[in-house]
């Protein structure tokens, strides 16, 4: 999935006569909810869905139509997260999340980008090795877990290691395809002006492989966050994932969701603050794609 | 006999920021069955813009198209059928389904579209890729393909935009030399669009030379030499004459 | 001339394809070469790095074991069946979403969120919700697989490249026939990539259901083995898995792959 822009349907401005009738219909009656931009009407509407979601949860835990002690309510998890975050076991575990994946996706990336590199800027290397890294990041890595654990044993390091294996092939991934898709008149233009290496690597690889590293960052830090989590949940005494299991083991459920909304809005910010991130260092990109 | 009327065509459009562009002012043209009538301009003069307004597929802010008497308000491939720029052949479909598109929208049993698409492709000659996929052939058979599509629906005009304009030299010319066969045989009205002076001259029965924008026509020139023309008609001292005048129109307008 | 021309191009193509796979081979050569050195000089423990002839004989010997076929069977349907499921839902949905810009600006970004966040850290939950069966193991994997293939669906079908809409204009395809023809052969790409994620984290989530939490499936049967220290029949069951689901892959990749190329 590409964190592409998104691209109107139909741009030609002759085209959309309507838009015409529609902008004087704005200067008329400018506070009028129809007249609010799309984006902000349909976050509007996303809210009151996932409102509606709440209320339907806390009302159906409240009567008993769902059983509390095993979903709880909106109420209760709300409850839950203040006194979490201040708990220091929370943030113990917290932490030792962070350094795990951020161990592990340093040293994925650092695998991840060589291999990458190797296999997208040498022709024969990647011919011969792209359908086996292809071929590895579509099998499910969660059969070598077993054996990680064997390996590393039940602490932090299992976890480290699976994050490794599941970010490095994703951002090799999306580094091949990256440099896959540097147009190859910038090689020429960059031979013609008899570049060095170094200049070809920093202004014509590093910048048209951009969108490929970009994804690759994000989904190497998403597999390392996801590796190192699913083994805390496994068998770890460390960790976000081991809080999630010990809360469910002893069915606090409203902590355990707690931990799990805690982490999903930081990942959804995350995301969202990577995308805007990524659109502004790769503006120039825009103006490639529309004139295609 | 048909003929495609443009009146007093004005077409202009609001930017993103909101200042108002006139791509058109006021363009009359009148285009007769069997004739072909070439279109140049400088650049961004709206002869783009123009086609597609005859082809309806674009609103104009004042002023008709219409076929004789019939004013044509939306796109009417049986009557004006389009050959784009860049062929936009449909990528998922082979070569045969794409001949066939126009036909299948106008609804038509599947032997029949078949029958007509395959006729067609003969006519331009690529029956043996009717199964092929256009990714699999050259930009000149693209739009063969393409030519072959607007065909398909026997349209008296034919409008084309810039049809040679991403084919190199050779590919052009022979590409030429089939389309002079193609459209004397099925005798329909062209208006074909070219950046290019001796594409204007050598097709055209009459030249219609646009201004800067926003665009009108500054000058129509008839060719009076009959059609086909052999290539070596690009070296007659009329030829030449032309070209010179044309030129200095073109020319004029930059000053 | 031509004659040479064309044999000169065929060898070097035959050549070409040595290399490739010579290189190839030196890599599978290169990796039982340092599994013989573990089991060997290097005196890695047996328990992480078996004998590769165990490791052999256990894969032979499980070929004909109804029980390995059995917990086979078992993990297969499932990922077909949630694999199925996510697919249906998730195009559907995706189409019905893409008919409305207001429907599509107000779940896309919902979509993404549902494939952003990382539902395999909800798997404790699953398991006290739905239980252990292959149900709730379809569950699971359908719950991951149907974000990523609704919201390739809708940015697909949202994002027609508009040269592809003007052919239809231009030859008076109804809004109902640019619905049913064009939009879709257009959209397909982004529609198979997303199909393609989905069948990713169906594979990803069931194996991991059956490693973690399952009593069922070959998932399962790995978990067993390493637990009761049959170190060389857990590789074995490893590369019976990474081969299915490479086939099943390999199978849908056939499938679904557009004609065109």
């Amino acid at each position: 999935m590409r964190a592409d822009s998104q691209k109107q349907n139909v741009r030609d401005p002759a085209l959309t006569t309507e838009k015409k009738t529609t902008m004087q219909a704005r200067v008329r009656s400018p506070a009028a909810w129809s007249n609010r931009s799309p984006e902000t009407r349909a976050t509007v509407y996303r809210t009151l869905i996932l409102l509606a979601f709440l209320v339907i949860w806390e009302v159906a835990s409240g009567t008993g139509l769902l059983d509390a002690r095993f979903v709880s309510k909106p109420s209760a998890v709300l409850s839950a997260i203040i006194p979490l975050i201040v708990d220091p076991v929370v943030q113990k575990a917290l932490s030792d999340t962070v350094i795990a994946v951020a161990v592990s996706f340093l040293i994925g990336s650092v695998i991840g980008l060589l291999l990458g590199l190797a296999l997208g800027l040498s022709k024969t290397l990647g011919e011969a090795y792209m359908p086996a890294l292809v071929m590895l990041v579509g099998i499910p890595k969660s059969v070598f877990l077993p054996l990680m654990i064997l390996i590393f044993g039940l602490g932090n390091e299992a976890g480290i290691a699976f994050g490794v294996l599941l970010a490095f092939l994703q951002i090799a991934i999306n580094v091949v395809a990256g440099v896959d898709s540097i147009r190859p008149q910038y090689y020429s233009v960059a031979r013609a002006y008899r570049s060095g290496r170094v200049r070809l690597f920093v202004d014509v690889i590093l910048p048209g492989a951009s969108p490929g590293l970009f994804a690759g960052l994000w989904h190497g830090i998403r597999s390392a966050f996801i590796g190192v989590v699913i083994v805390q949940m496994f068998v770890s005494t460390v960790g976000v994932g081991y809080l999630v299991r010990i809360y469910t083991n002893l069915f606090e459920i409203d902590k355990a969701l707690a931990v799990v909304i805690l982490v999903a809005v930081a990942i959804i910010l995350a995301g969202t603050a990577w995308g805007k991130l990524e659109q502004r260092l790769t503006r120039w990109r825009k103006v490639e794609e529309t004139r295609q | 006999m048909t003929s495609l009327v443009v009146e007093h065509l004005s077409v202009s459009y609001q930017t993103s920021v909101g200042t108002e562009i006139s791509a058109l002012k006021d363009v009359n043209l009148q285009i007769e069955f069997g004739e072909f009538v070439t279109i140049i301009g400088p650049s961004g003069c709206g002869k783009s813009t123009l086609l597609h307004a005859m082809g309806g597929l674009l609103k104009p802010s004042s002023g008709t198209i219409s076929l004789d008497t019939t004013v044509l308000t939306e796109p009417s491939p049986r009557d004006a059928a389009f050959v784009f720029q860049d062929y936009s052949l449909f990528p998922w479909k082979s070569v045969i389904e794409n001949v066939g598109v126009g036909l299948k929208f106008a609804g038509g049993s599947a032997r029949d579209i078949q029958e007509k698409a395959a006729a067609q492709l003969e006519f331009v000659g690529l029956s043996q890729f009717a199964d092929r996929y256009p990714s699999e052939l050259s930009g000149g058979m693209q739009q063969r393909v393409a030519i072959a599509r607007a065909l398909a629906l026997e349209p008296k005009f034919l409008l084309m935009d810039e049809p040679f304009g991403a084919l190199d030299e050779q590919t052009r010319r022979n590409l030429g030399r089939d389309l002079t066969k193609i459209l004397t045989d099925t005798g329909q009205g062209v208006a074909l669009i070219t950046h290019s002076l001796e594409e204007a001259i050598f097709w055209a029965d009459r030249i219609v030379v646009m201004s800067a924008r926003p665009g009108r026509i500054l000058e129509e020139i008839r060719v009076e030499a009959p059609r086909p023309r052999d290539l070596s008609y690009m070296t007659t001292p009329e030829f030449a004459e032309l070209r010179a005048k044309i030129f200095d129109l073109l020319e004029f307008q930059h000053a | 001339m031509t004659q040479t021309i064309t044999t000169k191009l065929r060898q070097s193509s035959v050549s070409h394809a040595a290399i490739i796979w010579g290189l190839r081979v030196a890599l599978v050569l290169a990796l039982l070469g340092a599994w013989l050195l573990g089991t060997g000089p290097a005196e890695v423990s047996p328990l992480i790095l078996p004998e590769m002839t165990t490791v052999f004989s256990s894969f032979i010997s499980m070929f004909t074991d109804p029980v390995i076929w059995q917990a086979a069977g078992v993990t297969v349907w499932a990922m077909l069946v949630a694999f199925a499921l996510a697919a249906g839902v998730g195009l559907a949905v995706g189409f019905i979403v893409s008919r409305s810009s207001m429907l599509s600006a107000t779940f896309e970004p919902l979509f993404a969120w549902g494939y952003i966040f990382p539902v395999a850290l909800l798997y404790p939950l699953f398991l006290i919700w739905f239980g252990v069966g292959v149900e709730s193991k379809i569950f699971f994997a359908f719950i991951n697989a149907v974000f990523p293939i609704a919201f390739n669906t809708v940015k697909g079908l949202r994002n027609i490249e508009p040269r592809y809409l003007k052919v239809g204009q231009a030859f008076g395809a109804s809004k109902t026939q640019i619905d049913w023809h064009i939009k879709p052969g257009a959209a397909w790409p982004m529609i198979l990539a997303g199909l393609r994620l989905g069948a990713a984290m169906v594979t990803i989530n069931v194996v991991l259901a059956e490693v973690l939490g399952a009593k069922a499936g070959l998932g399962y049967e790995l978990q067993q083995a390493a637990n009761t220290l049959q170190i060389a029949d857990s590789y074995a069951v490893i590369l019976y898995l990474i081969i299915i689901t490479a086939i099943l892959l390999g199978v849908m990749e056939r499938l679904l792959r557009p004609r065109h190329g």
